[in-house]
């Protein structure tokens, strides 16, 4: 029994899939049982609209209730749309508050008014509270489910306490202590608990915590929850009093939610996998539309050294030397500069970056000129027809790569700095500004040494 | 980085036997409980140490006596092996929302434990790792002084100085058509950079789905790509051909061809784009196939693959149609 248990467990998409519809309905029920709620929704997720409807049917309400706490919120709300009002009070019974919320945000407000009836005062209450927070405030995800005891309780008492709520709630690593109007004391951890004989007082084993406000910035509150790593994080009210707690796993959840979009930022995307392709090309266009008219500066500027380029095609061929190396560095340093604001740096640190960036593409320049010279003078040699004036295509090149990057790295370290200073978000705003930047720069530098030396030594 | 669990495991987590009884159990928790043992759950293991199930302590608390620890125990449960990857490890944890899971061995032996916090960890420093990746980033350092950043990122740049000659030789493949039509060379970034755009999202989307779905179906995900950069390449080609002829009558206004350049620059960004769009869809996913991880080719690498595709597409279009 266990061996086949586990075979199915990691077998995982289709062969699980294959796996449960093999066998029969006494079968697959025995199989339902225990089942983790992720693989349920595994299981679930893999099968068609019938056979989800029929895979329904065979759980029970505690089980539905872990489905659709594990379902995307939009899925689990459009399961519930065809739930008929019983049906739903039964499954809602078994759920988190906070897991009834999600839901209830994808659901239109008639809808949610007419679900709320169907809670008991207190579940409701909660549900109305939480539901009023904003996504990026740390209330959004916190869960109003956990025991608290006060400082005077017998731990005894603390004990039966827990052992009569443990049932009810996500973790029980601590229990939270208040006082009579709820404000909060501190924890008890519970390995403290088991430890303890009575008669003793909880006054005398807790300890006092790290606690966040609910209205606070999420993505600061994870931040500490995972520097600090603190599994069940106390969340307060602007009085102090105990409103809840956020859990690991939902803190880690919001986390990675806030890495994926800082990187969908970086690199100009807007969409999750959920989106149609459609949808997905239409928030894209404008990106690629606005890069490509930030792309006329370039041109224009190239237009005014047409003289130049069109006697010397070598300039051109050697442009894309320049170009990309400069670009590169620029991404190099843009990155620092964003991981760097994201981490929240201080002042003289971030200060201190622009300076040792700036400095650092001065020595990478120089060294990248030495090398690019010797580099044209050997591209020439191999394509004779391009020119017969390595030594000054080399130069140019050299002198080009030398001011461009340095002047490159520092508007890759500072803008990013600017951007964020004027309230704009610097992730989505400063790879699109310092490319045109860049390269407008890069190649006013370039043509314009060109035009120079070639005016002077050649013309 | 760490690369497997075998690194990573942690041994601060209590075992049990299946036979005892609650009580027992309870008690040996009490006695063997320190500040740091991670006691969500309770391992339960035969005398081999091989694991045959879990625990919740929240099971064990509410259990009364008389009851074996067999009963209680959970026979389905997730875990991950010494072999399993970073990347696995961290979805398992998300997956299953728990604080710890346990690592064991092919034969089954209970090795460790891997807890939430290290998982978190390992997204932070996973994360960052595919910014730097992206960006031929071998350190990240905010106090690194200057040289020593230099001398990090020179060897990259200096490949990718390499690279670039790539590019160069396609140019100069291209010199008779450059020579004759200079007013090419001005569109030659618009084309660059919007290939590279459109490839850089759908690498992104890759990626992302890489790295933290790693469930997810890639055919469809390839499908649903091929067609957002089908959409997207007609429309910037139309923009672009836009762009052009628009540049050419107001600034350049000798030359006579003007509509033809705008129509080969519109059909070199429709194909150009169209190829810079697969790329970017494609590439992550072969790399990984070749066990390569995708993060780390894909910025620079992806660059130069697009930018010799779309100058051939470009100069080859407008040898043919232009000289």
């Amino acid at each position: 029994m266990i061996k086949l248990a586990r075979l199915f467990l990691y077998e995982g998409g289709k062969n699980m899939k294959e796996a449960f519809f093999n066998r029969s309905i006494e079968e697959q029920k025995d199989y339902l049982v225990g089942l983790h709620a992720s693989d349920l929704v595994e299981l679930y997720e893999s099968l068609e609209t019938v056979e989800k409807e029929a895979l329904f049917q065979l759980l029970t309400d505690e089980q539905k209730a872990d489905l659709l706490a594990y379902l995307e919120p939009l899925d689990a709300a459009n399961v519930i749309e065809e739930l008929n009002l019983q049906e739903t009070k039964d499954i809602f019974y078994h759920m988190e508050p906070d897991d009834i919320t999600d839901i209830l945000n994808e659901l239109e407000e008639n809808q949610q008014e007419e679900l709320l009836e169907l809670l008991d005062d207190e579940t409701k209450e909660d549900i109305e509270q939480l539901i009023d927070y904003l996504d990026d405030q740390a209330g959004s995800i916190m869960t109003p489910d956990l025991i608290s005891v006060t400082a005077e309780m017998d731990v005894k008492d603390a004990m039966k306490k827990l052992v009569l709520l443990a049932p009810e709630v996500e973790s029980i690593n601590q229990l939270f202590v208040v006082d009579k109007h709820d404000t909060f004391l501190g924890v008890l951890p519970l390995k403290k608990l088991i430890k303890a004989k009575s008669p003793m007082k909880v006054e005398a084993l807790y300890e006092t915590s790290l606690f966040v406000y609910d209205t606070d910035d999420l993505e600061e509150v994870t931040d500490l929850i995972q520097e600090e790593g603190i599994y069940e994080m106390p969340v307060l009210n602007d009085q102090n009093v105990l409103l809840g707690m956020i859990t690991f796993d939902d803190a880690i959840d919001a986390y990675e939610e806030e890495i994926i979009e800082d990187f969908q930022k970086l690199t100009m995307l807007s969409e999750d996998s959920q989106t149609k392709p459609l949808m997905s090309a239409i928030t894209r266009l404008p990106w690629l539309a606005l890069l490509m008219v930030l792309s006329l500066p370039i041109a224009r500027l190239s237009l005014s050294f047409e003289a130049t380029i069109s006697a010397y095609t070598i300039i051109i061929i050697l442009q894309p030397l320049i170009l990309s190396m400069v670009g590169n560095a620029g991404t190099q340093t843009l990155t620092v500069s964003l991981i760097m604001l994201s981490d929240k740096e201080e002042k003289h640190v971030i200060k201190n970056n622009i300076i040792e960036e700036f400095l650092s593409g001065l020595t990478t320049g120089l060294v990248l000129s030495v090398i690019a010279f010797v580099v044209t003078n050997l591209f020439i040699a191999f394509n004779p027809s391009l020119s017969e004036d390595p030594i000054i295509f080399g130069l140019i090149v050299s002198l080009s790569v030398f001011l461009s990057l340095a002047f490159g790295t520092f508007a890759s370290s500072i803008i990013p700095v600017l951007v964020n200073k004027i309230g704009l978000d610097p992730a989505s705003a400063s790879g699109p500004l310092i490319t045109t930047v860049i390269d407008i720069a890069t190649i006013g530098i370039y043509y314009g040494i060109a035009s120079f030396v070639i005016g002077g030594l050649l013309g | 980085m760490i690369k497997s669990l075998k690194e990573l495991k942690r041994t601060n987590y209590l075992t049990l036997s299946k036979d005892i009884d609650v009580k027992d159990a309870m008690r040996i928790v009490i006695n063997n409980v320190t500040n740091e043992t991670m006691i969500d759950d309770l391992y339960v293991v035969d005398n081999k140490n091989k694991l045959i199930g879990v625990v919740s302590l929240k099971a064990l608390i509410i259990a009364r006596s008389p009851a074996t620890i067999e009963s209680l125990m959970k026979s389905k449960y997730p875990q991950l092996f010494e072999e399993s990857s970073v990347v696995e490890a961290i979805d398992m944890v998300q997956k299953y929302d728990t604080n710890a899971l346990p690592i064991v061995s092919k034969s089954n032996t209970l090795k460790g434990i891997i807890t939430a916090e290290d998982a978190l960890d390992l997204l932070k420093e996973e994360s960052l790792e595919d910014y730097r990746k992206m960006a031929s980033l071998n350190e990240y350092d905010v106090n690194a002084s200057a040289l020593m950043r230099s001398k990090k990122r020179l060897p990259w740049l200096v490949i990718l100085l390499g690279l670039s000659l790539i590019t160069a030789s396609v140019l100069s493949f291209f010199e008779a058509t450059i020579e004759q039509i200079v007013l090419l060379i001005l569109f030659q970034p618009m084309i660059l950079d919007a290939a590279g755009n459109i490839s850089t999202q759908s690498l992104a989307k890759t990626i992302l789905l890489l790295n933290h779905e790693p469930d997810a179906n890639m055919n469809k995900h390839i499908k649903n790509e091929l067609v957002i950069g089908l959409i997207n390449s007609l429309f910037s080609s139309m923009i672009g051909f836009a762009i052009a002829y628009f540049f050419l009558v107001v600034f350049a206004k000798n030359e006579p061809r003007n509509i033809e350049i705008s129509l080969v620059i519109g059909l070199t960004l429709f194909i150009a784009l169209l190829i810079g769009a697969a790329t970017g869809a494609f590439v992550p996913i072969i790399l990984k196939k070749l066990k390569i991880d995708p993060s780390v080719a894909s910025g620079p690498f992806m660059t130069t693959l697009n930018d010799v595709f779309s100058l051939i597409v470009y100069f080859t279009l407008a040898t043919v149609f232009l000289i």
